[in-house]
């Protein structure tokens, strides 16, 4: 399991729902291993790509677009 | 008489995950997760591990996957724990959000049968004046 391509998340809970982030890390849960987790005023989504072969950059900001469609639609 | 060494378990710590020798415990934040979604999550362990939920609901939930044959990779399984964790909250908050709904379509449908009135008949089928009339056939 490669940990090099470990991406951290963090959302302030003051601009993001934390529905709107765990909606958008379910999407992920099959090209990645995803963790969220937070508090009042903050939640943090880790993400490791099982294959490893998405870009680290690339990965942080797709989760991003994800989530932020998500608080769009949802 | 010879000292016993007791044999020092490895211990990984990986984000949430402890992972020992033949199990991993998983630290979940009760606060972020509901109950109700750690144990849906943990039913989809339930046939291939020995599982345990221990903690304070209020502080932090410790669950405990020991799988029934041996396994190589328990970070792996651990993964797949947290994994499911996001997917039941997901289901959770998909099912608040419709919920409303839900109750408005099955009060309609059960609002929407009525029963079938025979034309001289009230609801109850008895005739208008509320007198059960026999039948009477012909002979």
């Amino acid at each position: 399991m490669s940990m090099n391509t470990k991406v951290v998340i963090n959302f302030d809970t003051k601009l993001f729902k934390k529905e709107h982030i765990i909606l958008a890390a379910q999407d992920y849960t099959e090209p990645c291993w995803v963790l969220v987790d937070g508090s009042e005023d903050s939640v943090s989504a880790i993400l490791i790509p099982k294959d490893g072969e998405i870009e680290k950059e690339e990965l942080k900001d797709e989760f991003y677009n994800y989530v932020l469609a998500t608080v769009k639609n949802y | 008489m010879a000292k016993k060494k007791s044999k020092k378990e490895d211990i990984r710590m990986v984000e949430n995950l402890e992972l020992r020798s033949n199990k991993v415990l998983i630290s979940i934040n009760p606060k972020f997760y509901d109950l109700d979604v750690v144990y849906s999550s943990l039913y989809n362990f339930l046939e291939k591990c020995y599982c345990k939920v221990e903690g304070d609901p209020n502080d932090e939930i410790l669950v405990e996957l020991k799988p029934k044959k041996k396994i190589r990779n328990l970070e792996r399984m651990g993964r797949e724990f947290n994994n499911e964790l996001i997917n039941y909250a997901a289901v959770k908050i998909r099912g608040l959000k419709t919920e409303g709904m839900r109750i408005e379509i099955v009060k309609r449908a059960l609002t929407s049968h009525q029963p079938i009135k025979k034309e001289g008949t009230n609801a109850e089928g008895k005739n208008i004046e509320g007198i059960n009339m026999p039948w009477k056939g012909e002979p």
